[in-house]
């Protein structure tokens, strides 16, 4: 006993070493298993408020991008309003109840973001005061920029789709086939489709949307377009690889998406 | 002694605003993540006990982690260092010896061994980091040249830290 004691003693540095690697590494394996980030991260309340200070300083040099990115936001959204449209007496459309809104949008800034890193994730400046919660779907007016990952009272994290375990259930507009994006590093405008059969007579610039099935994003918002795509041997599915059209690196203003029958969803399909 | 603490926090708060709020937004490659925030670990002073060094080095490391939401990685990377420091330092032989030196310095110990230093500690520091930031070994001559690429402008930027902030150096 007085042995060991002694030999503690003697290599005190080196079980600390362990110890505190120990205590680290379990850090990183449980936020890998649990794809998510960990407590202490860029949603607390100090770390939050730096970025937000610092967004502030930033916020004017890009106003010309974004006012861009409005613009084309709001031509698309026109071009959608009923009044626009000429009315065509033989269509005969099914009604939608105006009381009962599946989505709502908020509109949120992007204090913090990054797009070099292997795991990326975004800062945002609203959290569960405004009505943000874990799941959420995250916008801009281009396309899919990630899923909310963690809240704090006045900020949120989001994990990108710039992130290696991000997974967004997608389909490609033209046939209706769903499928699934992720990222494996590299380029921040390039991502890759998995679950592409080699039957599907795709081609290059196929737009491809949300599925609307996993009840984080609604259908048919925009993800990218189809870049590039092989059919590898022995395999049955394409490797795909799209343009993401959300441009990563000059997020300035997105949307999170509540959807208000998510839980609702979730729990039916739980108890299957 | 107090200045030794304020000059150590000074650097730990100069390193990790720079590291957060400019460094990381570069996003000039995939391939290029410098990180110059460890070099506050190498500049702790030589006196300090082994044990608290690898103890500074890991709580230093999680409020990096905390600002980047890579949650335990940077706190064993730079626990890392900490506990290779003196291996490095005994590795290494200085112009002038290490009596009588408080810490990592050009003007002591000469270019060439300031860089070999800062330079060992770098690599080690991303070798570790970036292969716990993939979480696997595909890809593995990919992280490789990351590890390598950043590792070369780390360094570099550390030299360049170090070069406009050295205090007074001696007149001759």
């Amino acid at each position: 006993m007085r042995n060991l004691i002694l030999f503690l003693i003697r290599y005190n540095a080196f079980f600390v070493f362990l110890l505190l690697e120990g205590v680290a590494l379990f850090f990183v394996i449980r936020n890998h298993n649990y794809h998510r980030a960990g407590f202490l991260n860029s949603a607390g309340l100090v770390t939050g408020n730096i970025y937000n200070t610092y967004f502030s300083f930033g916020e004017y040099l890009n106003l010309n991008t974004v006012n861009e990115q409005l613009m084309e936001e709001n031509a698309w959204l026109r071009e959608r309003q009923n009044y626009m449209l000429i009315p065509d007496s033989l269509n005969t459309e099914v009604l939608k109840d105006s009381l009962k809104i599946f989505y709502e949008f908020i509109p949120v800034k992007v204090i913090n973001y990054t797009t070099d890193k292997v795991s990326n994730y975004i800062t945002l400046n609203k959290g569960k005061n405004h009505g943000i919660d874990k799941d959420m779907g995250v916008i801009t007016g281009n396309g899919v920029v990630g899923i909310v990952s963690r809240v704090s009272n006045n900020f949120s994290t989001v994990m990108s789709v710039l992130h290696k375990n991000t997974r967004v259930s997608i389909k490609i507009k033209k046939f209706n086939y769903p499928g699934t994006l992720q990222w494996s590093g590299g380029s921040p405008a390039l991502a890759e489709l998995t679950g592409i059969p080699q039957h599907l007579p795709i081609a290059e610039g196929d737009t491809v949307v949300t599925s609307g099935f996993s009840a984080i994003f609604p259908e048919n918002i925009p993800v990218g377009v189809i870049q590039k795509f092989q059919s590898p041997p022995g395999s049955s599915f394409y490797e795909v690889t799209i343009k993401l059209l959300a441009d990563f690196e000059t997020l300035q203003y997105a949307y999170v998406i509540n959807n208000t029958l998510q839980d609702e969803q979730r729990e039916l399909e739980k108890t299957e | 002694m107090i200045n030794l603490v304020t000059n150590n926090l000074l650097r730990f708060l100069g390193l990790l605003l720079v590291q957060t709020l400019v460094l990381n937004n570069l996003g000039i490659s995939f391939y290029i993540n410098p990180y110059i925030f460890p070099f506050f670990v190498m500049a702790l002073p030589f006196q300090t006990p082994l044990w608290l060094t690898i103890v500074i080095g890991f709580f230093a490391g999680l409020t990096l982690d905390a600002f980047n939401n890579t949650m335990g990685m940077h706190a064993a990377a730079c626990a890392f260092i900490a506990f290779m420091r003196p291996v490095t330092l005994r590795l290494l032989t200085p112009r002038s010896s290490y009596e009588n030196a408080d810490q990592p310095r050009i003007h002591t110990f000469g270019l060439t061994w300031f860089i070999a230093f800062t330079g060992m500690l770098t690599l080690l520091h991303h070798l570790v980091y970036f292969y716990l930031e993939i979480f696997s070994f595909d890809n593995f001559f990919m992280t490789l040249s990351k590890v390598l690429l950043s590792a070369v402008v780390s360094t570099l930027l550390i030299l360049l830290a170090v070069m406009i902030f050295s205090p007074g150096r001696k007149r001759t």
